[in-house]
């Protein structure tokens, strides 16, 4: 996983299940579900792993936990393509905000150039963008802050779906705690 | 509407009465103006909106659906099960195959799009558009386009900008899938509660049977 999120973050501490002996046969496959809402690119394999790393944690004990635990894998699966959409985004668009901050000392056309130079990694322009950033007392931070205006509705819309992602997850985990709790 | 209105009325007094009643008259009928389209062309286009994703049919309306929701029920129910266990399971199901619906055709628009090499926004085609102006004016014949302009003509959005671009394209359009999503999620809370709840009755009918032995 490329994102730093721990298996507790999306499960933190779900009550154990009720035993209950009028459940149905889970040994069934739940093909119900549907296939992973998997993009172009992404991993099967790492996938199918947190699939197994969350029921592990949260054990469902009936068809409707394991509904759940569907909802939250897809829903942490999510959040992580989101959070690095936003990594990616701005990684991509740091030459658009590059240029920017250099546009002021050598004009647009220089400045496109240089950073575009920048981007492709050719030692001399780095060398010469660290130079300019150095004598005029900036750092990459700057870089960093001037993507961010650039993109600033991409970003911010992301974080709203980020969000959403999260209280939606939230929402079922403590559909399970209630559940867990209606039935013991 | 119109009782919340009339004991919001009724809380004020005087003047102040009378001047809500009259912004309450001027709200309906600036309200009876805004109706929805007038146009017969824009009748039919918003007759249409529903179809477009055709997320607003109950998946009870199509035979593939149903067929879902009864496997779906059955497995939530489990065997042996009264006819109102039954019944709210066939709730869960429907819930859950309508959020299941929305969110494939959520994941259906979005991959689609990825997958679409010469996929564009609306903004940078229009913007491509008017950078192709000037060398297709007066004569109405092609004159030669600078390389510049070319390369600028065949630029598309790859990787995490193609992503952030169609997000932002589709905006409405996913935010309305999200009510649809809500709205599933929602029935399908209430559904389970009331199933949990039949569930929970019935065990404790059970239990004191059991300590009897």
């Amino acid at each position: 996983m490329a994102d730093s999120m721990t298996l507790r973050d999306c499960t933190p501490n779900l009550k154990r299940p009720a035993k209950s002996a009028n459940l149905p046969d889970r040994s069934r496959p739940l093909v119900l579900f549907g296939p992973p809402p998997l993009m172009e690119g992404e991993d099967t394999q790492a996938y199918d792993e947190l699939l197994t790393q969350i029921s592990t944690a949260v054990r469902p004990a009936d068809i409707l936990e394991d509904i759940w635990v569907r909802d939250i894998v897809d829903l942490v699966w999510e959040r992580f393509r989101l959070r690095r959409l936003k990594a990616n985004l701005m990684t991509a668009s740091a030459v658009q905000g590059l240029a920017k901050v250099l546009e002021p000392f050598m004009g647009p056309c220089d400045a496109e150039d240089l950073a575009k130079e920048w981007a492709a990694r050719k030692s001399r322009a780095i060398k010469r963008v660290d130079n300019i950033l150095a004598a005029t007392g900036l750092t990459m931070d700057a870089v960093m802050a001037q993507t961010l205006a650039l993109k600033l509705d991409d970003i911010e819309r992301i974080d709203r779906m980020i969000g959403l992602a999260e209280a939606c997850r939230n929402a079922v985990l403590r559909e399970i705690d209630r559940h867990r709790e209606t039935l013991s | 509407m119109v009782s919340f209105a009339s004991s919001k009325t009724n809380r004020l007094s005087g003047a102040r009465r009378s001047d809500q009643r009259a912004q309450d008259e001027s709200n309906l009928a600036n309200a009876r103006l805004s109706t929805g389209p007038k146009s017969t062309e824009g009748r039919t286009r918003s007759a249409k909106n529903a179809l477009r994703h055709g997320l607003s049919r109950p998946v009870r309306a199509s035979p593939i659906f149903s067929e879902e929701v009864e496997a779906l029920a059955f497995e939530i129910a489990g065997t042996d099960a009264s006819a109102e266990t039954q019944e709210l399971a066939r709730r869960i199901a429907e819930a859950q195959t309508d959020l299941r619906r929305v969110r494939y055709a959520r994941h259906e628009l979005l991959s689609k799009a990825l997958a679409d090499p010469d996929y564009e926004s609306r903004a940078s085609l229009k913007a491509k558009y008017e950078l192709l102006v000037p060398y297709t004016q007066n004569t109405g014949l092609v004159t030669p386009v600078p390389d510049e302009i070319i390369r600028i003509l065949d630029w598309r959005p790859e990787g995490p900008l193609k992503l952030a671009t169609i997000l932002s394209d589709m905006a409405q359009m996913l935010s309305a899938m999200d009510r649809y999503e809500r709205r599933a999620l929602s029935l399908r809370k209430f559904a389970i509660r009331a199933f949990d709840a039949v569930r929970s009755r019935a065990v404790a009918a059970v239990r004191p049977n059991a300590s009897d032995h």
